[in-house]
């Protein structure tokens, strides 16, 4: 009994004036597993503890299915909205075995107390952790804190699972095995889930949908490859993983593709190159390209297919090859540039971009829509996000090497 | 760190192989820095050092009487087993068992009232929160002898109730009675309790009771989940209520004495103030209100036992207070005025007005004659002075052993803390009289005297009698705030530069210096106020205030005496406002905001 | 973390061991010192207080009386000899010099009662056969004991009558009158346990009846017709004045200090009026020049001079005193002495005795 989040127009002043929410309209179908992602303070964390009621909204209202549960004079409290949360830090308490934490979550459902310790069992041992249910927590590690949370949040078969950055406490490893063991217990027990973390490659993995937050704004909100592909904004380029930025000139070329050519402004530019347009409206004459990690290969020096030149920096093995960081001569620096044969520091490369991951916004950095500010400084009414369709943004990178620049 | 010397800019701190200045302020820094440096090496040794001679030494000579009478010119034998037979039977055997369970209720009662208060100031948004747990302060200085005269003379036939028309004798009844002394030993509990569990709700992060809410407990029941994580406070707070709930001698001998209703502390001083007195059997008493601190402890580790409580992290997310609705503020002002009104108001009135009335009139007669008295006589200004200097000296170094041994206790449980946790709260069980008996017994003795040592009744030995029995309450009011103090927090102060002293100043002394100041003050007034050590160890020719009090009060100038007892406590409460002034002027704002949980409401 | 404060250097394996070591040897050392000391205490005890010093040894005064600032500040003065007045109830005073007799510390003890003393000398801890050079008028020398351990500086009668004569018409002629129904729940008095003058009014009463068990029956008989009990003189006093009762049995001095501020209240004597001498005694322990200026102290007080400076230091208190020696009026506002037939004496070492078991029979048979 999945259900269906409404979230209209949420505003959330705390006492002593600082908003951290400003007009975030969203909606959720049920089953499916939101993301949102966003760097600290972008009020991802604020919006989840609305969504629990752990918060009061002062503006807005939200919605579980019919149930209005917050805004308009009406906030249900936590234990009335039917749902269950994975903390950050577990919050497991620290006075009861693990059995009995999970065994908690079932109270509400009124089952006696031999049924709930049963199920509690069964739930914990679907997480791997069937031997250590008579464990306290301080005698349980990270990893197996956090799956006692998860278990706690799922034995409720509630319709809503909320998750605040539940990985960012563990190791590295043990992240991947986590965030696979999350997506696939949450899916599987059919629940909608609303889940915020910072790590963009986190949210990608796991999301159906991915909503971007900056500032307490909802700035983009989309399948996630819509996000990486069309991104809305410059600050949701950077937060979605570049390997550099170049401030460009816009030569022109408008084919009505959504493409457009540009020469990069900096000594190490060869040849121009055409790139995707990540913004509607005009474009003037200069422009911020956003390159995705993707779309930079390194070739010969001395080659003629290559746009930029640089010298590499750094590199770096990754097992499969090996990612270097090239100094570029204005100083900008490109990372995570992948090569299947290492390049040494020091030495000259050049560098082809690829259009599909190339992107160039207006150059005065501001994003145009989707954004909280204009170039003028106002504010629109009605701050709308991008709901970006795949097929608009994606129509301009058909595999079409612009030749202009022979 | 870049340290200025007179010999110009040296890049390490000193201490660490650096340069060391020979002369200047610098080499003053770190000449202290080295001495705490040292104290804190050597500081938990000096710790049982103190505790060994100035509060074991003395309870064990007095104890062993019960069993050696002739140890000290008690009797005539060296081994005897009749003394603490005789505890057993007749009239002592019933105001044990009357102090146990009356010891045990108001425990009970100090928690029960003392942890919703904590929880409403701490965690909710009650309008004049700070004023309240300011006053929580004010109940945990007064000497519990004051709210108990206050209320005997307000419900006594002759008191004021009945003076002004409102008296009944239920209400006599109840209040002159097991009820009335279960109620004020109670209520003087919840300082203890609202203490520890304040203190432990500063480390409780706002999550738990998320968590609680989110998988459908109520409000109430997340605090019932929550609560037990607070057990090692609860069960502190609910040991040293138990403990110094039978060693009052307040309550005893005023209002438990008049409802006839004897107490083991009332018996212990009839036994030492009949003459011939019978310390053997005020000794065999001692013995068992020492005993009977076993019970909390025991039901204490028993309730503890295999459990975790670690819930300090630095990613303890910051509380948010609950804003109550009009209906939850009335309720809760309610609550807390009725506490107070009960713990200081009507005391207060109780004891201001009976030192207002003549002495002896059957009218209701204002009269300032009393305080006229009080402040003509020449006699009380000496006294009032020394107490004043008694009080800062006791309190100061008293502060700093209970630090010591705060710290100790909030370590990890060895058998040397467990030790040292016992021995501090049996010497609170036990009866000041009984401490200042055995410090005589202690130092008088006469090998001292043969090489020279004479320090009884020598303000010496009264300002240890002082330091030595404020020591153990001292101790435990601080281990809440000393308990949240981060060893990381001194280690980077350390690593960043500081020596010893500037890493204690900047790491720890911020976080612990509201605690150490309110223990300050705690001391300070109990000194102040404090009576069978002052009566029996004060050097002749310089009595403490409350030595020339208590002459007063026990004979016929009893108005005076009242009046001369509201003066000193008005007079330690205008201290106790002076050192608070001057440390929220003084301090750095950033001290003030840390550590405020301990005593800010 | 087990460092506490984190300090690196390594500690010494064992040193939690040591220090409560320390404080278990600490005590134990006191211990054994006390036994060392017990055993040793006849050989040492006159020499244990320095007399190296050929200069003034001061005077050290254990006092409960109200007078007694007053009275060693101008001894002094005069002599100038250094006092170190301990001015404290009787109680603690007791405890004191009970708790420290192994290593007694001070020089002459005044206190209201005979009692302790007889007590005091029974132990041995009084200096004897010494009394001052004075001449006593007949309560004096009625308050001499045989071997003069102790010696008398003025005396109040227990118990005196004080009633409040608006609500009293008849005051009673005779203590078996107390028992009768028209005094039913009107006369108090205080509690022999905590007010130090009511146990000899307890023990002449008993003397004057005949023993300790007729004594019972009159108290038992007078509990029975409401008697009130309260802890000490104060507030016996104020329950008079309250009108909660209209007869109080307290110390003649009390009672005459609390008519100055109720003209109402009137004082009497009923027969027998038991005499309470306030006594001097003297340690036997303390050092010949202490015990000399001791002696000294005593003359002062006993002279006119000094009998003008216990008048004069407590008026409305223990200034109301009746002198036991001759050439000394007693203040004006003191009701004449009795008759010496309606006086009574009880013997110290006798009733002494006996003051444990009377006053527990009396809290426990009377005052619950």
């Amino acid at each position: 009994m999945a259900e269906r989040i409404a979230i209209d127009g949420v505003d959330k002043v705390y006492p002593g004036g600082n908003r951290a929410l400003k007009q975030v309209s969203l909606a959720v179908e049920p089953g499916t597993f939101l993301v949102l992602l966003g760097p600290s303070g972008s009020g991802k964390t604020t919006l989840l503890r609305c969504l629990a009621g752990i918060e009061r909204v002062t503006g807005g209202s939200i919605a579980i299915g019919a149930r209005v549960v917050a805004g308009d004079g009406v906030h249900l409290p936590p234990e009335r909205r039917d749902l269950s949360m994975v903390f950050q830090d577990y919050a497991l308490w620290p006075h009861m075995v693990a059995r009995d934490n999970v065994a908690f979550a079932l109270k509400r459902r009124g089952v006696s107390r031999a049924e709930g310790r049963a199920t509690a069992d069964a739930m914990l041992t679907r997480v791997g952790l069937g031997k250590l249910a008579e464990r306290y927590p301080s005698e349980l590690s990270g990893g197996e804190q956090q799956r006692v949370a998860l278990a706690r949040a799922l034995v409720g078969d509630t319709g809503l699972v909320l998750c605040d950055e539940p990985l960012s406490n563990l190791d590295a490893d043990l992240r991947e095995r986590m965030r696979i063991e999350i997506s696939s217990l949450v899916r599987q027990a059919g629940a909608t889930a609303i889940y915020i973390t910072h790590d963009q490659s986190e949210a990608f993995a796991l999301a159906d949908k991915v909503g971007v937050l900056e500032k307490g704004r909802l700035v983009q909100l989309g399948v996630p490859e819509e996000i990486y592909a069309a991104p809305a904004s410059p600050f949701v380029a950077r937060f979605t993983g570049l390997a550099g930025e170049l401030a460009v000139r816009i030569r022109g070329g408008d084919r009505g593709d959504g493409t457009v050519e540009v020469e990069a402004s900096t000594r190490s530019s060869v040849r121009p190159f055409r790139a995707r347009v990540g913004h509607s409206g005009p474009t003037g004459a200069r422009g911020e390209l956003m390159i995705r990690p993707t779309a930079v290969r390194l070739c010969a020096a001395d080659g003629d297919d290559h746009h930029l030149v640089g010298r590499v920096a750094d590199v770096a093995f990754r097992g499969r090859g090996y990612e270097h960081a090239v100094e570029l001569s204005c100083g900008t620096q490109l990372s995570n540039v992948f090569a299947e044969r290492r390049v040494e520091r020091g030495e000259s490369v050049g560098l082809r971009l690829e259009m599909s991951g190339c992107l160039v916004f207006p150059g005065d950095g501001a994003a145009t829509i989707g954004s909280v500010e204009t170039a003028a400084g106002g504010r629109p009414a009605d701050a709308p996000h991008v709901e970006s369709t795949l097929a608009g943004a994606l129509q301009a990178s058909a595999v079409e090497e612009v030749g202009s620049w022979k | 760190m870049t340290i200025l010397s007179p010999r110009g800019p040296t890049v390490s701190p000193p201490g660490r192989g650096g340069e060391i200045p020979v002369s200047g302020p610098r080499a003053e820094r770190v000449v202290l820095g080295r001495v705490v440096g040292a104290t804190r090496l050597v500081g938990q040794p000096l710790l049982w050092l103190l505790v060994g001679f100035a509060i074991l030494a003395p309870c064990v000579c007095f104890l062993a009487l019960a069993v050696c009478p002739r140890l000290f010119g008690q009797g005539s034998q060296w081994f005897t087993l009749s003394y603490l037979k005789g505890m057993f039977s007749g009239s002592v055997a019933v105001s044990m068992v009357n102090s146990l369970w009356v010891s045990s209720v108001a425990a009970l009662i100090g928690i029960v009232v003392g942890f919703p208060i904590a929880w409403v100031l701490r965690r909710t948004n009650v309008p004049g929160r700070r004023v309240f747990g300011g006053a929580m302060w004010f109940v945990l200085l007064l000497p519990s002898w004051i709210p108990s005269l206050g209320w005997e003379r307000l419900v006594q036939p002759d008191g004021v109730l009945y003076r002004i028309g409102i008296g009944a004798a239920w209400e006599t009844h109840l209040v002159m009675g097991p009820f009335g002394v279960v109620m004020l030993l109670g209520l003087r509990s919840v300082p203890f309790a609202y203490l520890a569990v304040t203190a432990a709700l500063n480390g409780l992060g706002q999550e738990f009771e998320d968590a609680a809410r989110t998988h459908g407990a109520t409000r109430l029941g997340a605090i019932r989940l929550v609560a037990p994580i607070l057990g090692p406070a609860i069960w502190s707070a609910i040991a040293i209520g138990f403990a110094e709930s039978i060693s009052d001698f307040g309550v005893a001998a005023t209002l438990a004495y008049s409802s006839h209703f004897t107490l083991a502390t009332y018996q212990l001083y009839q036994s030492i103030g009949n003459f011939p007195p019978s310390f053997p059997a005020a000794a065999a008493m001692g013995w068992l209100l020492v005993a009977s601190v076993a019970i909390p402890l025991t039901v204490q580790a028993r309730a503890l036992r295999g459990r975790s409580y670690a819930v300090l992290s630095g990613r303890t997310r910051q509380v948010q207070r609950k804003d109550l609705t009009r209906r939850g503020s009335a309720l809760a002002l309610g609550g807390l005025g009725v506490f107070y009104l009960f713990s200081i108001g009507v005391p207060a009135f109780g004891a201001v007005s009976s030192s207002l009335l003549a002495d002896f009139g059957s009218s209701l007669k204002i009269s300032f004659a009393n305080y006229r008295q009080v402040f003509t006589s020449s006699g009380l200004a000496g006294p009032l002075e020394r107490s004043l200097v008694y009080g800062i000296v006791t309190a100061s170094i008293t502060v700093v052993g209970g630090f010591l041994a705060a710290r100790m206790l909030a370590k990890r449980r060895s058998a040397s803390t467990k030790l040292l946790d016992f021995l501090l709260l049996a010497a609170v069980a036990l009866p000041s009289v009984v401490f200042a008996a055995g410090y005589i017994f202690a130092f008088n003795l006469p090998a001292l005297s043969r090489i020279g040592i004479n320090i009884y009744q020598t303000t010496t030995l009264l300002v240890v009698g002082y330091v030595a029995s404020s020591l153990p309450t001292n101790a435990r009011v601080l281990v809440g705030a000393v308990s949240q103090v981060q060893s990381s927090l001194h280690d980077a102060a350390r690593a960043h530069g500081s020596g010893a002293l500037g890493a204690w100043f900047r790491g720890v002394l911020p976080v612990v210096s509201r605690p150490l100041v309110m223990a300050w003050l705690l001391t300070f007034t109990g000194v102040f106020l404090e009576l069978p050590i002052s009566q029996l160890l004060y050097a002749p020719g310089s009595p403490p205030a409350s030595v020339d009090i208590q002459t007063n009060l026990g004979n016929y100038h009893f108005g005076v005496g009242m009046a001369q007892a509201v003066v000193a406590a008005f007079i330690a409460l205008a201290a106790v406002g002076v050192v608070l002034g001057g440390y929220r002027l003084l301090a750095p704002t950033g001290w003030r905001r840390i550590g405020g949980g301990m005593a800010r409401g | 973390m087990e460092n506490g404060y984190g300090s690196t250097r390594p500690r010494r394996a064992g040193r939690r061991r040591v220090a409560p070591a320390l404080a278990a040897v600490t005590a134990a050392g006191a211990l054994a010192a006390a036994m060392a000391s017990t055993a040793g205490v006849a050989a040492a005890s006159s020499a244990h207080r320095s007399t190296a010093r050929a200069k003034v040894v001061p005077l050290v005064v254990y006092s409960a009386q109200g007078y007694d600032k007053l009275v060693t500040t101008t001894f002094a003065k005069k002599y100038h000899i250094p006092v170190q007045l301990d001015d404290n109830s009787t109680g603690p005073l007791l405890t004191q010099i009970e708790a420290s007799k192994n290593n007694p510390k001070w020089g002459l003890l005044w206190v209201d009662g005979p009692t302790a003393f007889a007590a005091l000398d029974q132990q041995g801890m009084l200096l004897r056969n010494w009394e001052p050079s004075v001449k006593w008028n007949a309560l004096g020398t009625q308050s001499i004991p045989k071997d003069k351990s102790f010696t008398p500086s003025g005396v109040t009668l227990v118990a005196a009558i004080i009633y409040d004569s608006t609500k009293v018409k008849h005051p009673p002629t005779s203590w078996q009158q107390l028992l009768s129904p028209a005094w039913k729940g009107k006369v108090g008095m205080n509690d022999p346990s905590q007010s130090g003058p009511t146990y000899p009014l307890i023990a002449g009463m008993m003397q004057y009846f005949g023993g300790v068990s007729q004594g019972e029956a009159y108290f038992s008989k007078l509990k029975a017709n409401g008697l009130v009990i309260n802890p000490t003189n104060g507030p016996t006093l104020a329950a008079l004045g309250s009108g909660q009762i209209q007869l109080a049995l307290v110390q003649s001095s009390a009672a005459v200090g609390a008519t100055f501020s109720d003209k109402n209240l009137k004082v009497m004597y009923l027969k027998p009026a038991t005499l309470l001498p306030g006594v001097m005694g003297i340690d036997s322990k303390a050092p010949k020049a202490e015990q000399a200026e001791a002696k000294l102290f005593e003359q002062y007080v006993l002279s006119p001079a000094g009998q003008k400076e216990m008048q004069f230091g407590d008026p409305t208190g223990d200034s109301l005193y009746y002198p036991v020696v001759q050439g000394v009026a007693p203040r004006k506002a003191l009701p004449p002495l009795p008759a010496a037939s309606v006086l009574l004496t009880i013997d110290p070492y006798t009733w002494g005795a006996r003051e444990n078991a009377v006053n527990s029979w009396f809290t426990a048979n009377i005052v619950q």
